[in-house]
């Protein structure tokens, strides 16, 4: 991938390190790369791929496993960046994932990559890694960070306590990386041999239990290097380890069949680490039965002192290791700075503030380049298309499928989503990068508790903002079950960028128009704006009846980490985050935008009797749409616009016109368009029937239906679970039947011509 | 595995044959919860246990004995056979189980455990029972402090004894909450007991029973302290700190405390995460700032920020630096 560029460069071919990306044929090791949340892991990953992992500062940006590869010294190297985890004890799914490879997908060398000036804290897991794994070698990152708060880390009585190699870094800036490869690479040669430090059987009270079932298991398995920590795990009742003593699995890999497909494991098996032969059942059940009797002799409490254990060493070996210079004056700053974004005053406007910044900065920003696109896309390359089919003879009925409805729609999308999209998200990253976004969680968690739901979800709802599937997305920070799951079902509630348009238009023709002129432009802004705090409220009122129904039994913890602020990296941050959304913009125009803009055409241009299909649909649909205050025509076209709401208007009116033509308007038959001025639209809603009522519950009706096919397919692949998609589908819609319903039967009771 | 979903216990229960079968089989339960206590039990005692009619609850009867599940040698003293007991243990096995399996790997409130787990017990194959056991780790008793009868039929011993057989002035540790009556197990839950919770004795009275309990004194009924169990300990730091009461909530922004241990109410992924993220014993713990609405609270834990709202707080035992002058608290 970058090796054209990296490979040539002077500095690259000294060191003779090669980024390969996701080339990952013929690696002869695998490097695992573990580490506390928020330690700037993905930036290590990057660094030593030349990938563009998404980083921030978060705890929690790495869910699925990402891998990549590079090469030093004619050997190739695979990489695998695990979930970032406070421990490996195998409580949740990340730790589950990060544990299962460190046992059983035996990497030949673990990264551990740990924040310099928060050692103590990062040890626990370090010392945790060590107990399963011989190969490691310590990266102490965010050294840059470290100097700048006054701490000084001893890295060679570190690395003599641990006893593996340390190599300080700071990925950020690329420091410390050449050293790192050149470590990886001679560990995993053998050049330097590894003694790991390892805690977890001496901690005092557990010794003795460890000790017994560590020899049982040392009889039967002579080559097992780590019998303490699998006995200590024995002894927590880990129904996995377990379950690997009863298979003797501990050379093997196992089938990834079980967990979701994110976390499935890769097949490592290396060649010369065959099955060893197996022991006989009955002597494993034995040992697995010493260890559920012993467990219980030790006492309930066994998980509790294994970590006061391990916490201990690692306060010991840190002590030894660290020294804080001065009080440092990065501490303070944070400190100040906490007390101002967090105060009782300040607090909260300025979070709103930034909020209407950035919502400013994204509609105001996107307005031009938005229409340029459009225009290039839609009135420029569009008929020459048009031009050059007919020209080379392709016959109609594909060409208009294909040009008239494919490529028209996904045009659409792209001019209307694209350039908000790159504005507003990489507004959101630098803040993130910061570190400022888990102080927004911070100051609202209380409202967010009320309604059983996790402060992060203010995060998560404010990205729906933007795009849905990117808020679903983003839903991965909330670690704990419950609120995660509320997080993503509400997303939908926030009214995102391709809905807003829709609200706009609709807001300025007939709810304007109602006002006296000169109040016309302030209420149409209020109306827009209701609408989008009746999602907030809404997303409060689901996520409150939810958390006391149906997910109620789904675990919930809660714990929020503030890390310190950082100051953002503008270039890299905006390059990467606008990289991602483009291609997002892109992806999601190409899949499911263009089979939409197919099938629009279609139902236009298919003839049952003497009526397009479009017209039989709508005739039938609109007994209920008029019902619920709308018509069939809206209906039709939320049903084949589900991919993407920026087309839904311009499909409403290509329905409209062709059910009541009007001469000189609109194009053929399923050929979306958006007429040159705000009178001709008004003309043709008005014509097809439509009223005030029609509009405030369309507005109604976009704000609360189904997801965008893109959503639910990222909610599907996010959750694993149809149960929780098809609540998240059906939710949203029955809400807005109903609400829609409501609303029109009120109006018509007080106004009974509407 | 997890707790089958509704449409699979709905089906569960459509099945047909069903509805006789959990009759049958909380019947064979009631009359082991009597023998254990050494009482017998007659048609009335069935008959209202189970929420049936008199003639439908002999029918039932007769229909064990004929299945060789119980006797009959008087009309009040109906004794299970041998064959009965076992089908007894095995539902009591699986209610027990699936008690502390909701209570470690679930977020269902304590006073949901029992009657959700009565609701699965009948519907858990061998398979699914097996499973439960393994992944729990084997563990002897349920959150309630009830032994679980093993697969081979044996049952660890019941711990501790009624409170009213304390002595006022004794430092006990909760060792069992009887979950029937609701009413009582409910007045227990709510002062926050609950099993490995340390209390101290004050007064038997007529009709209350007056104890210190987490830094405060609970008065509780007679009729709900016939739910509480107890056993008699010497108590350890953590223990201790824990009958104190001092929590991280009662420390004042810029204090500091030594977290001493965690509520034994924190149980499952949200005590492993407390741990993990370095809320253990030893830990010097400072509450920073805290959010503009008041919680959560900034807890500054060996070098990190960390959130935590303010029930978490109050579940996390320290003990003040000084060692209990600590005229700061309120």
């Amino acid at each position: 991938m970058n090796t054209s560029t990296c490979g040539t460069c002077p500095q690259s071919r000294a060191a003779r390190v090669t980024r390969l990306g996701i080339d990952m044929q013929g690696c002869q090791y695998v490097v695992a790369l573990a580490g506390n949340p928020n330690t700037g892991k993905s930036t290590v990953f990057n660094a030593l791929t030349g990938l563009h992992q998404h980083t921030g500062n978060w705890p929690g940006k790495t869910v699925a496993r990402a891998e990549g590869a590079f090469a030093y010294q004619d050997r190739r190297f695979k990489l695998v960046d695990l979930p970032g985890t406070y421990s490996l004890m195998a409580t949740s799914i990340d730790e589950e994932v990060a544990r299962d490879f460190l046992l059983f997908g035996q990497p030949d060398v673990t990264v551990i990559v740990v924040d310099a000036s928060r050692l103590e804290r990062n040890l626990n897991l370090v010392l945790q890694v060590l107990e399963i794994t011989d190969q490691a070698v310590l990266c102490l990152n965010l050294m840059d960070e470290a100097r700048r708060r006054g701490i000084e880390v001893d890295t060679d009585t570190l690395a003599a306590d641990l006893g593996i190699p340390v190599v300080p870094t700071a990925a950020r800036f690329g420091k410390g990386i050449p050293e790192l490869i050149r470590t990886v690479h001679d560990v995993a040669t053998g050049a330097i041999a590894c003694h790991p430090n390892r805690v977890g059987g001496q901690t005092p009270g557990l010794q003795r239990a460890v000790q017994t079932i560590s020899h049982r298991l040392k009889e039967v398995f002579p080559h097992l290097s780590n019998a303490d920590w699998v006995s200590l795990r024995l002894l927590d009742g880990d129904s996995r380890v377990a379950e690997a003593v009863r298979r003797a699995e501990f050379r093997e890999t196992r089938d990834g069949g079980t967990l979701p497909s994110t976390t499935a494991l890769p097949e490592t098996s290396s060649p010369h680490e065959a099955p060893i032969s197996k022991p006989p059942r009955h002597q494993l059940e034995a040992i697995l039965e010493e260890a559920n009797k012993l467990r219980w002799e030790v006492g309930l409490d066994f998980h509790e002192v294994l970590v006061e254990g391990v916490y201990a060493e690692a306060a010991r070996i840190a002590s030894r290791a660290v020294h804080a210079r001065r009080q440092a004056s990065a501490e303070d700053w944070d400190r100040r700075l906490d007390r101002i974004l967090t105060s009782r005053v300040l607090g909260y406007p300025i979070m709103v503030g930034l909020f209407l910044l950035v919502i400013w900065l994204t509609v105001q920003g996107a307005n031009y380049p938005s229409a340029l696109l459009s225009t290039l896309l839609v009135d420029h390359i569009y008929p020459f298309l048009r031009n050059a089919a007919e020209s080379v003879g392709v016959p109609p009925w594909i060409r208009g499928p294909i040009i008239d409805g494919g490529y028209l729609a996904m045009a659409w999308v792209v001019s209307v989503m694209f350039p908000p999209m790159a504005i507003f998200f990489p507004l959101f990253t630098l803040l993130e990068d910061f570190g400022y976004l888990p102080r927004v969680a911070f100051n609202l968690d209380r409202l967010f508790r009320w309604a059983g739901a996790h402060g992060k979800q203010a995060l998560t709802m404010t990205m729906g903002f933007g795009c849905n599937a990117a808020g679903v997305v983003a839903c991965r920070v909330i670690d704990s079950p419950r609120e995660r799951l509320l997080a993503i079902i509400t997303n939908n509630f926030s009214l995102c960028n391709g809905r807003w348009p829709t609200q706009v238009l609709l807001a300025t023709i007939f709810l304007g128009a109602i006002a006296p002129a000169y109040l016309a432009g302030t209420v149409a802004t209020l109306g827009v704006i209701s609408v989008a705090l009746l999602g907030v409220f809404i997303t409060f009122l689901v996520s409150w009846s939810l958390s006391r129904t149906v997910l109620r039994g789904e675990v919930s913890t809660f714990h929020l980490e503030l890390p310190p602020y950082r100051p953002p990296r503008l270039l890299q941050t905006l390059y990467t985050s606008l990289i991602d959304r483009t291609l997002i913009v892109l992806w999601r125009a190409v899949v499911f935008a263009f089979p939409a803009g197919i099938v629009i055409w279609l139902v236009s241009n298919i003839h049952i009797g003497n009526h397009s299909l479009a017209e039989h649909v709508i005739r039938a649909l609109d007994p209920l749409g008029i019902a619920v205050g709308l018509n069939g025509v809206i209906l039709l076209a939320y049903i084949i616009a589900i991919p993407a709401n920026e087309i839904v208007i311009p499909t409403v009116l290509m329905l409209t016109v062709l059910m009541t033509p009007m001469p000189g308007v609109g194009a053929e038959a399923g050929v979306l368009f958006e007429p040159e001025d705000m009178a001709t639209t008004t003309s043709i809603l008005t014509q097809g029937g439509w009223t005030t009522l029609t509009a405030a519950c369309l507005m109604l009706f976009s704000l609360l239906h189904n997801p965008c096919s893109t959503t639910i397919y990222t909610i599907y692949k996010e959750t694993g679970s149809w149960k929780w998609t098809t609540l998240s589908v059906l939710l949203p819609v029955a809400l807005g039947f109903l609400v829609c319903f409501l609303v029109a039967s009120g109006a018509r009771a007080i106004l009974p011509s509407l | 595995m997890a707790i089958p979903s509704w449409w699979k216990r709905w089906w569960g229960f459509l099945r047909p044959g069903i509805r006789e079968r959990v009759l049958f089989e909380d019947a064979l339960k009631l009359l082991h919860d009597r023998q254990s206590e050494g009482l017998s039990a007659n048609i009335e005692d069935f008959a209202s246990s189970l929420g049936v009619s008199r003639q439908k609850a002999e029918r039932i009867i007769r229909r064990l004995e004929q299945m060789g599940l119980l006797v009959r040698s008087t009309p009040d003293g109906i004794q299970a056979t041998e064959e009965g007991r076992r089908v007894a243990l095995r539902i009591v096995r699986i209610h027990r189980l699936w008690e502390r399996y909701l209570a470690e790997e679930t977020g269902l409130p304590a006073h949901d455990w029992h009657r959700r787990a009565h609701e699965l017990e009948h519907l858990t194959t061998d398979e699914d029972l097996e499973f439960l056991e393994r992944n729990l780790g084997f563990p002897q008793y349920d959150p309630h402090g009830d032994p679980i009868p093993s697969a081979e039929g044996s049952v660890p011993p019941l711990r501790g004894d009624r409170i009213e057989r304390a002595q006022p002035g004794e430092t006990l540790i909760v060792s069992h909450l009887e979950d029937e009556p609701q009413a009582s197990y409910a007045e227990l839950l709510s002062h926050g007991l609950a099993v490995g919770i340390p209390i101290r004795l004050n007064r038997v009275g007529e009709h209350e029973v007056r104890l210190e309990s987490q830094g405060q004194t609970v008065e509780i009924t007679r009729q709900a302290a016939e739910n509480l169990w107890v056993r008699r300990a010497e108590l350890r730091p953590d223990q201790r700190a824990m009958l104190d009461g001092r929590t991280l909530a009662s420390l004042r922004i810029g204090e500091w405390g030594v977290v001493r241990g965690i509520s034994p109410r924190v149980r499952g992924l949200q005590r492993t995460r407390l741990l993990d993220l370095g809320f253990v014993p030893g830990s010097r713990i400072t509450p920073e700032f805290c959010s503009p609405s008041g919680y959560p609270i900034a807890f500054r834990v060996r070098g990190t920020l960390i959130a935590l709202r303010r029930d978490q707080a109050g579940l996390i035992f320290v003990e003040p630096p000084d060692g209990g002058s600590h005229a700061a608290r309120t």
